[in-house]
C-alpha cells in the first residue's frame, strides 16, 4: 500500500537519534552510571554483593533495565558473575569474600537522575511530541504510521510505541485500518465541531470552579497582554493569548479528571495556529473581544456572566475555526514526520 | 464612468482557462487604457495562489470561492456605490429555480455583515463583483446514446452507469467532481443525502469507495482539470460520456465531434463567478481594478463570452452587444438563424441548431444544486484525492 517507507527507513540507520531530539537518559544508562562511578569512587567496596532484585528495589525500576545495566558493567570489568541471581564488585578471577550490605544505606545519589523526570515512563518522554506530529499531518490526508520507523526515530522499543499510539488512539486521533495498520487523518469538520460541543460543555463550567483561585492580579496580567496584541496574530502570539484565557483560567482547577476531559479536545486550537503559520496571520479581532468580556466578567466576580461569556466565546470560534478548516483543504503537499507515509 | 489615465496602469488578472480568454483581455485593454496581465491556471491552482499569495494579483475572477478567500483574507470588500449596474445583476435566488434546489447562487456570500462575515442580506459592501452564471451537465456523443441508453431521458445516473463502462470521465476538481458524482448515486437510488450541497464526512465516504471500486474495475478512462483536457478526451480518447464545460461543447463541435450537452430530468449543476479584489490593491492601480469591475457589467465582455455558452451577469447589457439572432440562439432558446461563431471567431453553431436545453430561462430555473465549498471541504478534498490516485 505504502511504497515509500523502505525506502525512508534506510535513510536513518537504526538507533540514529534524531539531533533536535532531546532525551533524557535511560534507565539502564542510569544504573550503569551510578553503579559504575559508585564502583571507581570506592563507595561500593570490592566484594559488595549486587542482586538484580536489590538493585531494582533500589533504584525504583523493572528488573530488565538493571540486568542489562549489570551486563555493561561485567563488560566494563567492574563486576563478575557470582551466581545466577548477582553479581559482586570487583574484576573477575579475583577472589574476594562476598560482602552483603543493605544498598539503601548507601549514599549513591540516585535522587538527582531520578528527580528531573528520567524516570517518567518511557511513553510521556515522547507522547507529547508524536501527538503534535500526527496532529500536524491531519488536516492534509490520511497516513500510515509506521511503528517500525517511528521505534528507529525516537530509539525506544515497539512496546513503548505501541503504548504511545494506543493512547493517541484514545484521544480519536488515529484509528486501525482493516490491515490493521495505524492511520492518521484526514480531520473533518465533524471531528472539530464535536470537539467545540465538548469544550462548550466543560469550559465554562471549570472557570466557574477556578474563579476563585484566581487574583484580580493574575487576570488583569493577561487582559493587559490582550490590549497590547497586535491587529494581526502570529501562530505564537496566538498561542499565548489562547494559553491566558484557556489554560491558565479556565484550568485553574485541581479537577484532574476534567483538566483531562478538557485537553483532550484541544484540537481547535491546533487548527488556527496551523492556519497562522500555513496561511495568514489571525485578525486579533473577534477573539480579542471576546477574551476580554470573559476577563472583565471574572473581575467583577461574577463568575456565572464570565461562563456565559466563554461560552459564546467557544461557539463563536468554533464557526471560525470550521471556516479556516476549509481553507487548509488548499494546502496539498506539507512536511510530515518521516514515520508518516501518505497512503493515497 | 471609465476614468482615463495619463500612464495606463497594469492590472495583473488571476483566473481559469474558460474565462480569461485573450478577446477579453485585448477588449479591456483598448477600453479602459489599462494593461490586463492574465494569469491562467485551473481551478484549484487558482484559488490556491489566491490564499497563499494575495499579493501576486489584483483581481481573482473566481467561481464559487470566495467564502474561502474571505476566510484567509486574500480579498477586500467591495463598495457596491462605485459599481454601476449592481442592481441590475442577476442573482437567480431560490424563488426563480426549482423548489428542490440546493444552496446558495451568486447572492449567497455576496454581502459583507456588520460581524464581518458574509450573506446574503444586502449591505453596500460585497465580496464580489457577479459577473457569469450557467449551468453544467453530462455531455456525450450524440451517435452513440441511442445504442447505449435507448430513449431514456438524460440523466446524471449515467456517469456512474455500467453500460457507458469505459467511456465516461470526470472533471477532477473536487468540488464539482464530488457534487457530479453525488448527482449520479441519488438519481441511480444507490444513496440518498441530507443535503447534497453539503455533505457529510459519511457521505463523502460512500460516495468515495463507491468511486474508487468503480475506478479499479475501469469504468473511468480519464480525467481532467480544464476545458481542453476534456476536449481531448472526447476527440481522441475514447469518452463517449463526461462532466464537461459549455465552451468545450462548443469547441468539440467545430472538429466536428457532435456533443450533445445533456439536460438531465434531475436538473443542472448551477455555477456563477464573479471579481474580487486583492486585499493587497491600492491607490491608482486600485481606480483602475474599480473600472474594470465596472467594465464587466457593461456588456461587452458578457456578449463575448455568452458565444461559448455562458450567461452575462447583466444579460440586457450584453443584449445590445449581441447581434439579434445570436441573443435567439443563446439566450431565447430559438434556432440559429445562420452561422453564429464563438469568441475567437470560430463556427461553432450551425443554421437551424437549438441550444440544448433550451432557453435561458428554462436552463437556469433547473438547476438542482449550486457549487459550493463544503463545510467538509477539506475532508472531501483528501478523500478526493485518493480517489484520484486509486
Amino acid at each position: 500500500v505504502v511504497k515509500s517507507l523502505p525506502q525512508k527507513r534506510r535513510r536513518r540507520p537504526a538507533n540514529e537519534r534524531p539531533v533536535d531530539f532531546e532525551e533524557p537518559q535511560r534507565y539502564y544508562e542510569i544504573v550503569e552510571t551510578k553503579l559504575g562511578s559508585a564502583i571507581r569512587s570506592g563507595l561500593l567496596r570490592a566484594g559488595t554483593v549486587l542482586y538484580e532484585a536489590a538493585v531494582a528495589d533500589l533504584f525504583g525500576v523493572s528488573r530488565p533495565p538493571v540486568k542489562r545495566a549489570l551486563q555493561m558493567l561485567e563488560e566494563a570489568n567492574l563486576i563478575h558473575r557470582l551466581n545466577r541471581r548477582g553479581y559482586i564488585v570487583g574484576p573477575s578471577g579475583t577472589s574476594l569474600q562476598p560482602i552483603r550490605t543493605n544498598l539503601h544505606r548507601l549514599s549513591l545519589n540516585i535522587m538527582e537522575p531520578l528527580g528531573n523526570g528520567a524516570l517518567r515512563a518511557s511513553w510521556q518522554r515522547i507522547y507529547e511530541a508524536v501527538e503534535e506530529e500526527i496532529l500536524s499531518c491531519s488536516p492534509f490526508g490520511t497516513f500510515q504510521i509506521s511503528e517500525a520507523i517511528l521505534c528507529d526515530h525516537y530509539n525506544v522499543s515497539r512496546t513503548v510505541i505501541r503504548d504511545v499510539l494506543n493512547r493517541i488512539h484514545g484521544r480519536g486521533l488515529i484509528e486501525k485500518d482493516r490491515w490493521s495498520h495505524w492511520i492518521a487523518g484526514p480531520l473533518s469538520a465533524r471531528r472539530l465541531d464535536e470537539h467545540f460541543a465538548m469544550r462548550k460543555i466543560l469550559e465554562p463550567a471549570a472557570l466557574i470552579a477556578a474563579s476563585g483561585t484566581l487574583t484580580p492580579e493574575f487576570i488583569m496580567q493577561r487582559r493587559d497582554r490582550l490590549d497590547s496584541s497586535s491587529q494581526d496574530l502570529s501562530e505564537s502570539e496566538l498561542d499565548r493569548l489562547e494559553r491566558d484565557l484557556h489554560w491558565d483560567c479556565v484550568l485553574a482547577i485541581k479537577n484532574r479528571r476534567l483538566i483531562d476531559a478538557i485537553e483532550q479536545n484541544h484540537l481547535s486550537f491546533f487548527i488556527n495556529r496551523q492556519f497562522a503559520a500555513k496561511i495568514c496571520p489571525i485578525q486579533a479581532e473577534p477573539l480579542r473581544a471576546e477574551h476580554r468580556l470573559v476577563f472583565e466578567c471574572l473581575l467583577l466576580k461574577t463568575p456565572v456572566a464570565a461562563a456565559a461569556a466563554l461560552e459564546k466565546h467557544i461557539v463563536a470560534a468554533a464557526s471560525r475555526t470550521r471556516s479556516r478548516l476549509k481553507v487548509l483543504s488548499i494546502l496539498k503537499d506539507v512536511q510530515v514526520a518521516p514515520y508518516l507515509a501518505r497512503s493515497s | 464612468m471609465i476614468r482615463r489615465h495619463s500612464r495606463r496602469p497594469r492590472l495583473r488578472v488571476l483566473g481559469t482557462h474558460e474565462i480569461l480568454i485573450e478577446p477579453i483581455r485585448r477588449q479591456a485593454e483598448s477600453d479602459l487604457e489599462i494593461i490586463v496581465e492574465d494569469q491562467v491556471a485551473d481551478s484549484m491552482d487558482a484559488v490556491r495562489r489566491a490564499v497563499t499569495a494575495p499579493d501576486s494579483f489584483d483581481i481573482y475572477h473566481q467561481w464559487h470561492t470566495v467564502d474561502l478567500i474571505w476566510s484567509s483574507r486574500s480579498i477586500q470588500p467591495i463598495d457596491t456605490g462605485k459599481i454601476a449596474g449592481w442592481n441590475e445583476i442577476a442573482l437567480w435566488s431560490k424563488d426563480q429555480i426549482r423548489s428542490d434546489a440546493i444552496g446558495d447562487g451568486p447572492q449567497g456570500a455576496l454581502f459583507l455583515q456588520k460581524d464581518g462575515t458574509l450573506d446574503s442580506k444586502p449591505s453596500d459592501r460585497a465580496s464580489m463583483v457577479p459577473t457569469l452564471h450557467g449551468v453544467d451537465a453530462p455531455g456525450y456523443i450524440r451517435s452513440i446514446r441511442n445504442r447505449i441508453v435507448g430513449k431514456e431521458p438524460d440523466s446524471w445516473s449515467w456517469l456512474l452507469d455500467d453500460r457507458w463502462h469505459g467511456k465516461v470521465a470526470l472533471a477532477s476538481d473536487p468540488s464539482v467532481g464530488i457534487i457530479e458524482a453525488a448527482l449520479a448515486l441519488e438519481s441511480s437510488g444507490h444513496l440518498k443525502f441530507n443535503d447534497i450541497g453539503n455533505l457529510d464526512e459519511e457521505e463523502i465516504d460512500s460516495i468515495a469507495s463507491i468511486l474508487i471500486r468503480k475506478k479499479k474495475i475501469g469504468h473511468f478512462r480519464g480525467f481532467w482539470s480544464y476545458g481542453e483536457e476534456a476536449e481531448r478526451l472526447m476527440s481522441r480518447g475514447g469518452v463517449c460520456l463526461q462532466s464537461i464545460w459549455s465552451p468545450s461543447v462548443f469547441r468539440l463541435r467545430q472538429t466536428g465531434v457532435d456533443v450533445v450537452c445533456s439536460a438531465p430530468v434531475e436538473g443542472y449543476r448551477g455555477w456563477y463567478a464573479g471579481l474580487c479584489l486583492s486585499s493587497r490593491v491600492s491607490g491608482a492601480v486600485l481606480e483602475a481594478a474599480y473600472d474594470y469591475l465596472n467594465w464587466w457589467l457593461c456588456g461587452k465582455p458578457g456578449a463575448i463570452l455568452s458565444r461559448q455558452g455562458y450567461y452575462a451577469a447583466t444579460p440586457q447589457r450584453a443584449r445590445s452587444f449581441l447581434e439579434e439572432k445570436e441573443w435567439n440562439f443563446w439566450y431565447a432558446g430559438q434556432a440559429a438563424a445562420s452561422d453564429l461563431v464563438d469568441p475567437f471567431g470560430g463556427g461553432c453553431v450551425r443554421p437551424g441548431d437549438i441550444r440544448d436545453g433550451g432557453s435561458y430561462e428554462s436552463r437556469m430555473s433547473q438547476v438542482r444544486v449550486w457549487n459550493s465549498f463544503m463545510d467538509e471541504q477539506n475532508y472531501l478534498v483528501r478523500r478526493w484525492r485518493e480517489f484520484l490516485n486509486a
